[in-house]
């Protein structure tokens, strides 16, 4: 009999200790885009991936500025890409980003801006900055209206740097 | 005499039963028998696969595949099947020509996927879809029949013997279509030189008139167009996006025909009357 009480104890135990709790809930996993593990990875297939992907890094939109910049990322680790933006004046000295948070519509459009060499407004050139950055990108048709805050998608950033790549394009064209 | 009268209804009972079996049996007989229908397009040969080319590749960040996973370098020359795709990184273009009768140029940063290319001797059919990206599309008009499409998840743009250019932003879902024309292009025939206007007849130059050609105004297209998915709301809005005045008490049923009446517009700024003027050709 009391084996039996002991067992039933140790089972009632075992319930308790369970609880209600069920199991949490796991997050959607979102696919990333491995900029290093399989070594250099051209536009193409950069574009390719991140138009698949939910959010665009901060890391593959550097990695994405290189690109558009040179036709080619050389580097393997985001501070060397972000080292190599400042040097070139597309990003500014006192930024500091995090490689795997979504990047947002001001610094997209602050690159972009900078790389395009677009002169930008009044207050472009008085508080340059992702605020007004933003809004010559969105003057230009590249983004659409929202806040410089907003963080990007993968296939928005695909799309603003590929209107970014044929406005220089067809400007090239023009001026030929 | 009333025995009389017993066989003449007899007989006349007779008689009518016979002419009504004689008539059932003419119509049975004289009915027409059912004709084989024609098809218009019995005479034409059937249209088979064939197969696509890349003539020309600018950049070093092209690529193709046949099976959507192995993408390889695209060079000058490789065919494309059904079902292949090409994909362009910056600085990048690629031309795929359909027997030269129509030329997709895909712009930078772009995916494209041939997804049908059927034809014969005297048409063709070519179904293109953009992923994402530009492309640049010119569609000859006059030696064979053409049936081009690019496909869009939220526009499908078919043209027919004019030059036009397509974007498509995944990422905001939205499409914009291109008239390109006043291209800086000439076309040489038996009369001479004479510069290219959208809808002509290009024999041969149609790749250098994609290449030259400038984006003269745009269309954009966000959303579901297909006019049979509109609902009211959805009418409201787009012909609010096309520049019409959304009107408190408004008539759903007048929204969608406003909105119907500004894509008849669209239609006819991409191909003006339906049939582009072919232009002079040789």
């Amino acid at each position: 009999m009391k084996w039996i009480t002991g067992l039933l104890i140790c089972c009632g135990g075992v319930v308790l200790l369970s609880g209600c709790q069920s199991n949490p809930p796991t997050e959607p996993e979102v696919a990333t885009v491995s900029l290093t593990k399989t070594g250099p990875m051209d536009a193409a297939e950069l574009a390719y991936q991140l138009s698949r992907k939910t959010w665009c890094t901060n890391d593959e939109a550097c990695s994405m500025m290189l690109h558009f910049l040179d036709g080619e990322d050389p580097f393997a680790a985001f501070e060397e890409r972000t080292d190599d933006l400042r040097q070139r004046g597309v990003m500014p000295e006192g930024w500091k980003l995090n490689a795997d948070e979504p990047v947002t519509k001001g610094t997209l459009a602050y690159m972009v801006c900078r790389a395009m060499e677009q002169p930008g407004g009044l207050m472009m050139h008085l508080l340059p900055g992702r605020r007004y950055a933003y809004r010559e990108a969105v003057e230009l048709n590249l983004m659409a209206k929202g806040s410089e805050n907003e963080p990007l998608t993968g296939p928005e950033v695909v799309g603003v740097m590929g209107r970014a790549s044929r406005m220089m394009n067809q400007n090239q064209q023009v001026v030929d | 005499m009333f025995e009389n009268k017993k066989n003449i209804t007899k007989r006349t009972v007779w008689m009518i039963a016979i002419g009504v079996c004689c008539l059932n049996i003419k119509v049975a007989f004289c009915q027409d028998k059912p004709q084989p229908v024609a098809d218009p397009n019995a005479s034409a040969a059937p249209q088979t696969q064939l197969e696509a080319e890349i003539t020309l590749v600018t950049g070093k960040h092209v690529q193709y595949t046949l099976d959507k996973v192995n993408w390889l370098p695209a060079k000058v020359g490789i065919k494309l099947p059904g079902d292949a795709s090409v994909r362009t990184g910056f600085a990048s273009t690629c031309e795929i020509s359909f027997r030269g009768h129509t030329v997709v140029r895909v712009e930078d940063l772009s995916s494209v996927r041939i997804a049908e290319y059927l034809g014969n001797e005297k048409q063709e059919t070519v179904r293109t879809n953009l992923q994402y990206g530009a492309v640049r599309c010119g569609v000859e008009e006059g030696r064979i029949k053409s049936d081009t499409t690019i496909s869009t998840p939220v526009a499908l743009l078919a043209i027919r013997g004019t030059v036009t250019q397509v974007e498509y932003d995944r990422g905001t879902a939205e499409c914009r279509l291109g008239v390109l024309s006043g291209g800086p292009a000439d076309a040489i025939s038996r009369r001479g030189r004479y510069p290219l206007q959208a809808g002509m007849n290009t024999n041969g130059q149609l790749n250098r008139y994609l290449q030259t050609a400038i984006t003269e105004r745009f269309v954009s297209v966000t959303g579901n167009v297909a006019l049979g998915g509109l609902t009211p709301d959805e009418a409201g809005v787009l012909a609010q996006l096309a520049g019409g005045s959304l009107l408190q008490g408004d008539d759903p049923t007048s929204l969608l025909d406003r909105v119907r009446d500004r894509l008849s517009i669209i239609r006819d700024i991409l191909c003006p009357g339906g049939e582009c003027d072919p232009g002079p050709s040789q």
